[in-house]
């Protein structure tokens, strides 16, 4: 039986100056060599965790309150000095941006022994070590500022390897990268697992991509822990990931759903291919007849964009050639790796890049001659981070910020706050200051700032980064209502395949400035090229596609299982 | 006769302070902003591997270099010993093959030094505020109205005062010029290892402490990124309806009313920039934290650099440089003020 690395102990902690307990009673045993994915809602006490499993908590974070015990390799983290710890436990975080602190990647590997006044030697040995299992040896002379973000995190992964810890964290390392980053660095923690006799915590929303490494899977609401287990049978309390707004693994909720099968619960592609292969029978053709045409919407352009090409000052040309139009009352999704040029060519629409060769208009606006203020009167932008775009002292002054700009009686801007404030359930917090509100709420009050301005299109610039399912689908329910009760044209940017199947009418693939796929998500999905962009369409479509010679064009869990049963109905017929 | 003089008055009072008080500084301020807009700055700053010269000397050489032309610019005061220093500055910029986006960005960066020590020691030199007169013999170039005594601390342009604002700004600038040269051409973390470990004696290090000038480097580091934040700010108050705009009417109510708005974006602005900056300065004290930073009252390095015989040759140049200079100025008497005879 393997040895245990950690162990806490009826652990409760708050954090200086606040009432509440972040952690309430925690206990978890972890083996030598385990695989933990943690998981849970935003705010249930995950961080909090991890930053107590290093000793951070209540190292450096020393007015807390703290009872309970934190015990790795069977001392008291209390106990042992914070640096000593380090070489003990190490922990990746969510942005790489903030984790990196020289110049090339392998002057930033060595920070850690550095700091540890390790021989020179040692140094280089560990470093050499750490950049070759990372995945960076061969870029291990670049600028930091020159890698792409998948690059850059696995340059924080190797910098806390080249620590050589017996157990790594990893908190959300992937939330802040666009899917080939995150695929290449969920890649290189498994690799570093077989390679490195290292025990792993894994705190992810992406169940899809991670269940299949996990020994077991550790689920959080509010400062508890209310499930522990092996993912198979994690999955079979289903429910209750989905009460908390937590995505379970696509195939895992269709096998749930479906519960008709005596057998485990499939947690990877591999497995749920085994698991209903039984039902597909031999002819492999999916039942259900699913609507590959793009439906033809008659309502006039909001946006026209003809061949249109951006440069930037730097001489850098980032869109080339685009045409495309959306219509009114369209949800529009646009996908791409990171720098494809999805948020420069959506800037065209509020005017903050003009085209360099081309037309562009929005509501029959020359984007090349109009400004900046008349675009937004029509167009609403909310950018990515909303610590960048929240300006004032209070939720409600926030709200009436914008109309006010523009000189609306106080009347109108009062009936448009109280709206926004309902619409996003702000009203309890009107009087708070917008960055004392958590993530999500400062997520949703941004795009509140934007509603109160009533635009007719609204672009939402990766509007669900970093949030849990729960708060995303949230966000998306209320761009929906928006788009089908007040015929608001929806652009909303994502890495999120699964919030394309569910939300959006049409999508654009860009990659490298120009449009390379656009149709319905069930056209764009179902087109083996998407691959070669490294774009992986839902889970559910990619078990159709192996399940069914058709390839069904099978967007939602529900469809799917629709299809099962009536193939279950023919079969028995 | 008198409404016609006393009419002619307020126009000239209007227009010397509109012509010296707003424009002058509300073009630099729009100068500055379009830089920042075209992300101009934020890239200035990004420093960029190069094989030049000036690239290849160690830091310590290029920091005993830019040491000695910012002391004996502060001490000398003739224009002719100046305009040396000054030439030595352009020479080694010349060496560091800067791209031409970068020299303009330096010469934005640079110019409100000698516009604003020409004009106001174009006015301010040898006057005395109180009794309203010179105390040496001045050249006049233009009169401004009296009024503007009030609001710039004098109302006469002179030529001794312009050319004492012209020497006294090539001193600013050859210390500016010369710490953005060092700043555009060395790798931050070269700098940190420069300062830190400046004279190694066995193992022990003389230079700055490794905490600061961890500080400063990280500090470096983030001015791009604190530039791009700048720039998504003003995008996102641009979308909410602020303009930074500054009107283009000539109607000086309207300018001034449209500066004062464009500084309350600025104000608005400042909240979120300095918020995410707070935030991401915790996010990376934690970071270092875990990486065992300050956790031993020494460090080792991975690389130490060593001067080669290029870096020797050149320090050796600039401390004899110095000596010369330093002897110019005291023993020779080159430090006297003022360089002019008035």
């Amino acid at each position: 039986m393997s040895e245990t690395v950690l162990k806490v102990e009826n652990l409760w902690y708050s954090y200086p100056r606040s009432e509440e307990w972040a952690l309430k009673g925690v206990n978890l045993e972890v083996k030598k060599g385990e695989f933990i994915v943690l998981t849970g809602p935003s705010g249930c006490g995950k961080s909090t965790l991890a930053l107590s499993i290093c000793g951070y908590i209540p190292h450096v974070i020393e007015r807390g309150r703290m009872k309970g015990r934190v015990y790795v390799k069977g001392v008291d983290t209390r106990k042992k000095e914070l640096h000593e710890l380090t070489q003990l436990v190490g922990v990746v975080l969510q942005n790489p941006e903030d984790q990196l602190f020289a110049l090339t990647v392998e002057e930033d590997v060595a920070f850690g022994p550095e700091n540890l006044a390790l021989p020179v030697e040692e140094i280089r040995r560990r470093i050499d070590r750490a950049m070759k299992d990372a995945g960076v040896w061969e870029i291990r002379h670049k600028e930091i500022f020159a890698l792409s973000g998948g690059q850059k995190q696995r340059t924080a992964i190797a910098g806390i390897l080249a620590m050589e810890p017996e157990i790594l964290i990893f908190d959300e390392p992937t939330s802040d990268l666009d899917p080939q980053g995150a695929y290449s660095v969920l890649s290189i923690i498994s690799e570093i697992k077989s390679r490195r006799d290292v025990t792993v915590i894994l705190i992810e929303h992406r169940l899809d991509e991670v269940s299949k490494y996990a020994d077991r899977i550790v689920l959080m609401d509010r400062g508890r822990i209310i499930i522990d287990a092996e993912p198979h049978e994690a999955y079979k309390r289903l429910d209750e990931f989905l009460k908390l707004g937590v995505r379970p693994p696509q195939v895992s909720e269709a096998a749930y759903k479906y519960g008709k099968l005596d057998a485990k619960i499939p947690i990877s592609l591999e497995e749920a291919e085994n698991y209903f292969s039984r039902i597909v029978g031999p002819e492999r053709r999916f039942p259900l007849k699913l609507d590959e045409k793009e439906e033809a919407k008659v309502c006039e352009n909001v946006i026209e964009f003809e061949d249109v090409w951006v440069r930037y000052s730097d001489g850098t040309v980032a869109i080339k050639g685009v045409t495309l139009q959306v219509k009114r009352g369209e949800m529009l999704a646009i996908i791409g790796r990171n720098g494809s040029g999805k948020s420069t060519l959506m800037s065209l629409t509020v005017g903050l890049n003009k085209p360099w060769k081309g037309k562009a208009r929005v509501m029959g606006l020359d984007v090349s001659t109009t400004p900046t203020r008349k675009l937004v009167e029509h167009v609403g932008y909310v950018f990515q981070n909303p610590d960048h775009q929240l300006f004032t002292n209070t939720v409600e002054e926030e709200l009436a910020f914008g109309p006010r700009n523009y000189g609306l009686p106080e009347e109108e801007i009062k009936r448009r706050v109280e709206e926004a404030l309902k619409l996003l359930e702000l009203e309890e917090f009107r009087k708070a200051h917008p960055h004392a509100l958590s993530r999500g709420q400062r997520r949703r009050l941004a795009v509140a700032s934007i509603l109160t301005m009533e635009p007719e299109i609204l672009v939402l610039d990766e509007p669900t980064t970093g949030q849990d399912w729960g708060h995303s689908t949230m966000l998306m329910n209320i761009a929906r209502k928006l788009n089908r009760e007040k015929g608001v044209t929806v652009i909303f940017i994502t890495h999120d395949m699964r919030l394309v199947a569910e939300y959006a009418d049409r999508v654009v693939l860009l990659e490298n400035g120009k449009v390379r796929m656009m149709g319905t998500p069930r056209h764009v999905f179902n087109n083996p090229e998407i691959y070669d962009y490294n774009i992986l369409p839902p889970y559910i479509t990619q078990l159709s596609h192996r399940l069914f010679e058709d390839r069904p064009p099978v967007l939602k869990v529900e469809e799917f299982l629709e299809g099962l049963r009536k193939l279950e109905v023919g079969g028995e017929s | 006769m008198v409404p016609l003089a006393a009419l002619f008055d307020v126009l000239k009072f209007l227009f010397d302070f509109t012509l010296f008080f707003l424009l002058g500084p509300g073009v630099l301020i729009y100068m500055m902003y379009r830089l920042i807009l075209r992300g101009q700055l934020r890239r200035f700053f990004i420093y960029e591997k190069k094989d030049s010269f000036f690239h290849r000397l160690d830091p310590r050489a290029k920091l005993i270099w830019a040491t000695t032309v910012a002391v004996l610019g502060a001490l000398l005061e003739d224009p002719i010993s100046l305009g040396l220093i000054f030439l030595w500055i352009i020479i080694m910029w010349i060496s560091a093959k800067p791209p031409r986006e970068k020299l303009i960005t330096a010469f934005v960066l640079l110019l409100p030094v000698p516009v604003n020590a020409v004009f106001f020691q174009g006015i301010r030199f040898g006057y005395d505020w109180w009794s309203r007169s010179f105390i040496y013999p001045v050249t006049p170039v233009y009169v401004m109205h009296p009024a503007l005594d009030y609001i710039l601390g004098g109302h006469v342009l002179t030529v001794e005062g312009m050319i004492y604002g012209a020497t006294q700004s090539l001193r600013v600038i050859i210390a500016m010029g010369s710490a953005l040269l060092l700043a555009v051409s060395t790798a931050p973390n070269a700098l940190l290892l420069g300062l830190t470990n400046f004279i190694k004696v066995g193992k022990s290090r003389i230079g700055l402490p490794y905490i600061i000038s961890f500080a400063v480097v990280i500090g470096i580091r983030l001015i791009p990124t604190m530039f791009e934040d700048a720039n998504i700010v003003i995008n996102a108050a641009r979308v909410r309806g602020l303009t930074l705009q500054v009107t283009r009417s000539r109607n000086p109510v309207k300018v001034l009313k449209s500066l004062a708005k464009a500084m309350r974006v600025f104000l608005y602005m400042a909240v979120p920039l300095i918020i995410s900056s707070l935030r991401r300065g915790s996010n990376m004290s934690i970071a270092a934290d875990l990486r065992a930073f300050r956790a031993k009252p020494y460090r080792t390095y991975l690389i130490e650099r060593k001067m080669s015989r290029t870096d020797l040759t050149f320090t050796a140049f600039c401390l004899a440089v110095l000596l010369l200079g330093l002897y110019y100025a005291f023993v020779l008497g080159g430090v006297a003020l003022p360089g002019l005879v008035l």
